[in-house]
C-alpha cells in the first residue's frame, strides 16, 4: 500500500536523525531522574531509599517533558512537506501513483512513528525501570500505561500541528520560524500567561460565593486551545497523583467543566483539526 | 524523419493519450504558460522544444497535475491528473527538471521507495539501476551523488517497470556526451515498444534526431506544432556537416555537390563546409572516401534555435 511506503519513508528517513536519538536518551534520563528527585523528597519524608513511586515520578517526567516533546514533533516535522516542497522531490512523490491524502496521511504516520518510538522507549521502558525499581503494583503499571497512551495522543496532536505548518509554509527557512513561533507560544512564557490568567479567572470561588471573579468565566476554555494544556487536564483529571496545572488551582477550586471527557475530546480536536488543515492546504497548492 | 503528417495528427486529437487544452498559469501576474494546447498521440515521440524559461517545465508539470492551472485542462489517458492522480498516474515515467531525492537513501534504496509505490516488485528497482550503468554506486548515498548521477537515478526512476508512456523534462541534462547517446538509444528503443514519449528539450538537434513531432513554445505560447519536416521546410532552415579532411582538394569537394540533396559544398582550409539535410551525412563521408579524401573529424552544424525563433516571429514559417 502506497500510504504505508509513504509512512515507512519518513520514518526510516527521521529514525536515523542525531537529534530525535538523543532526545530519546534525554527522555530515558529524565525519567530516571524524576524518579530519583522524587525518591529524594520521599525520603525526607518517610526514610524510604531509591526511587520513588510512580505518581510522582509522572508528574516530574511531565513538568520537564512539556517543552521536550513539542520540539521533538516540530524537528522532525517541519520540513515534511516544506522541505520537499522547496527541494522539489515533492513533485516526483506527487508524481506517483497516489492519492494526495496518502501522501498526508502517510507523513502524518510516519512522523507519528518516530514521536511514539521516542516516547515508548524512553517514558515507557524508563517508567518500567523505575516500576520494577520501586516495587510497583499492578495498578501502578496501569497507571504508567495510561500515562504513556495519553502522552502518545498528546504527540499525535502535536504531530499534526507541524504537519499543518509545514503544509502551509513553503520553506524550510520560513517552517523553521513558524515553528519556533508556535513553540514559544503553546510551551513556554506566552502561554504561561494566559495561564496566570486563567488562575485569576478561577479565583472567584476561592473567595467565596458573593464575589464575582477578577476575570470572566469563559477563560477557562483557554485550557482547550493548546494541545499541552489539554494533555496535561486529561492527565490531572485521569491519573490519581498527577498534578499539573491543578497544583495551581487545587483540585476542589476546578471548573466543573474540566472534565477528564473535555480535556480527552479537545487532545482529540488537537490530532484531527490541524490534520485536516494539513490535508486541505496541501491538496491546494502546487507542488 | 516521421511517417505521421500534421493532417493526420490534426484529425486524431481524440485518441491522444496526452492532451493539454487552453492550459494558463501565470506566477505574480506573469503568465508562465499562455493558453497552451498540445495533443500527443498513442506510440510518438513528441519533443517539446523551446528556451529556458518557455514555460516547457510548468506545462509539464500542470500536465503532471503537479500544480492547477488558473485555465484550461490537462489529460492523462482522458483522466484528470488533479482528480485521480492515483489512476492518472498509473505506468507513467515522469522525470521533472528539478530533481532532488532524499539524501540519506542509497541510490537502491530510492528506486526501491518509488518501486514500491508504483506497485513493482523491488528487483524492478535494481533493473532500473543496472540500466543506466549505477550498480557500483548503489549503496552511496544520494546525497553524495554527482549532477550527472543524480540525472541517472532520475531516469531509472521514470523508465522503471515499463511504463507505457514518459514525460521526460531535459532527459540528457546534467549528462555527459557519451550517456546523451545512450539515453537516445533507450528512448528510441522504448518507442519501438510502443512507449508513448513526450521530453522537452532546448537542444534542437536532440529534439530533430528523437521526436516524430514538435511542439514549439516561446514565451508560454505554443508558437508550432508540427513534424520536424514538416517545420524545417516550412522554416526553409537547413544544417550544415563540417568534415574536417587529411587531404582535402576542390576534386572532393566537387564530388560531394553531385550527391543529391546536397545544397553546397565549400572548401575552407582542410575543412569542407557541406550545406544538406542531416542525414545525408553517411552519404557525404561515404563519398569523401570515395573520391580519396580521409576524414579526421566530421560534425554537424545546426540552424541555431534561436534562428528558428527568429523566423517564426518574423512570419516566415507560415508557409
Amino acid at each position: 500500500m502506497s500510504l504505508v511506503t509513504v509512512a515507512k519513508k519518513e520514518y526510516l528517513e527521521n529514525v536515523r536523525n542525531a537529534w530525535v536519538i538523543a532526545v530519546t536518551v534525554v527522555f530515558l534520563a529524565l525519567t530516571l531522574l524524576a524518579s530519583a528527585f522524587s525518591a529524594a523528597s520521599e525520603t525526607a519524608a518517610n526514610g524510604a531509599v531509591g526511587f520513588a513511586k510512580i505518581g510522582p515520578t509522572l508528574n516530574v517526567m511531565d513538568t520537564l517533558s512539556g517543552f521536550m516533546l513539542p520540539i521533538l514533533a516540530l524537528m522532525l516535522g517541519f520540513g515534511a512537506i516544506a522541505g520537499e516542497r522547496e527541494s522539489g522531490s515533492l513533485g516526483l512523490l506527487m508524481a506517483q501513483p497516489l492519492r494526495r491524502s496518502d501522501i498526508v496521511i502517510g507523513k502524518w504516520l510516519g512522523l507519528f512513528a518516530v514521536l511514539g518510538t521516542a516516547t515508548i522507549l524512553g517514558f515507557g521502558l524508563g517508567g518500567l525501570f523505575v516500576l520494577a525499581r520501586s516495587g510497583g503494583t499492578g495498578a501502578d503499571f496501569g497507571t504508567l500505561l495510561l500515562f504513556v497512551l495519553e502522552t502518545l495522543a498528546w504527540g499525535a496532536a502535536w504531530t499534526s500541528v507541524t504537519l499543518f505548518l509545514s503544509a502551509w509554509f513553503d520553506r524550510r527557512g520560513t517552517a523553521i520560524a513558524g515553528s519556533i513561533g508556535t513553540w514559544f507560544f503553546f510551551s513556554t512564557l506566552v502561554w504561561n500567561l494566559v495561564v496566570f490568567l486563567v488562575i485569576l479567572a478561577t479565583l472567584r470561588d476561592r473567595l467565596g460565593s458573593g464575589r464575582s471573579g477578577l476575570l470572566p468565566n469563559w477563560m477557562i476554555v483557554t485550557q482547550w486551545l493548546n494541545p499541552n494544556a489539554a494533555y496535561e487536564g486529561l492527565a490531572s483529571t485521569t491519573i490519581s497523583g498527577f498534578s499539573g496545572f491543578v497544583a495551581f488551582i487545587g483540585r476542589s477550586a476546578m471548573p466543573d467543566v474540566w472534565k477528564a471527557e473535555w480535556f480527552g475530546l479537545a487532545l482529540a480536536a488537537w490530532i484531527v483539526v490541524p490534520f485536516w488543515g494539513a490535508y486541505a492546504l496541501f491538496h491546494r497548492k502546487d507542488a | 524523419m516521421s511517417g505521421i503528417d500534421d493532417g493526420f495528427a490534426r484529425s486524431s486529437l481524440v485518441s491522444a493519450v496526452l492532451q493539454t487544452q487552453g492550459l494558463v498559469k501565470a506566477y505574480r501576474g506573469v503568465r508562465a504558460v499562455d493558453d497552451v494546447s498540445l495533443a500527443v498521440e498513442k506510440g510518438e515521440i513528441f519533443g517539446f522544444l523551446g528556451p529556458n524559461g518557455a514555460g516547457k517545465t510548468t506545462t509539464l508539470r500542470l500536465l503532471m497535475g503537479l500544480a492547477r492551472p488558473d485555465a484550461g485542462t490537462a489529460r492523462i489517458r482522458g483522466i484528470d491528473p488533479l482528480a485521480a492522480p492515483q489512476i492518472a498516474h498509473d505506468r507513467i515515467g515522469f522525470l521533472p527538471e528539478t530533481l532532488n531525492f532524499y539524501k540519506t537513501l542509497s541510490g537502491r534504496q530510492t528506486l526501491r521507495f518509488y518501486a514500491e509505490l508504483k506497485g513493482l516488485r523491488a528487483e524492478h528497482a535494481d533493473e532500473a539501476l543496472a540500466l543506466v550503468g549505477l550498480q557500483q554506486a548503489a549503496d552511496k548515498r544520494v546525497g553524495e551523488y554527482s549532477r550527472g548521477m543524480t540525472q541517472r537515478v532520475g531516469l531509472a526512476q521514470a523508465l522503471m517497470g515499463e511504463p507505457e508512456i514518459l514525460i521526460l523534462d531535459e532527459p540528457t541534462g546534467g549528462l555527459d556526451p557519451l550517456a546523451h547517446r545512450q539515453v537516445k538509444d533507450l528512448l528510441r528503443e522504448r518507442n519501438r515498444k510502443g512507449v508513448t514519449i513526450l521530453f522537452s528539450s532546448h537542444i534542437l538537434s536532440e529534439v530533430e534526431e528523437l521526436a516524430h513531432r514538435v511542439g514549439m513554445l516561446r514565451k508560454g505560447q505554443v508558437v508550432a506544432q508540427d513534424t520536424v519536416a514538416n517545420l524545417r521546410n516550412r522554416m526553409g532552415l537547413r544544417g550544415a556537416l563540417v568534415l574536417t579532411l587529411q587531404n582535402a582538394s576542390p576534386a572532393i569537394a566537387y564530388e560531394v555537390q553531385q550527391i543529391h540533396g546536397v545544397a553546397s559544398a565549400t572548401l575552407q582550409g582542410d575543412r569542407l563546409v557541406v550545406v544538406c539535410d542531416n542525414a545525408l551525412r553517411f552519404d557525404v563521408a561515404k563519398r569523401v572516401e570515395e573520391a580519396g579524401g580521409r576524414v579526421v573529424n566530421m560534425e554537424t552544424q545546426e540552424a541555431s534555435l534561436e534562428d528558428v525563433f527568429v523566423n517564426l516571429a518574423q512570419g516566415g514559417s507560415v508557409r
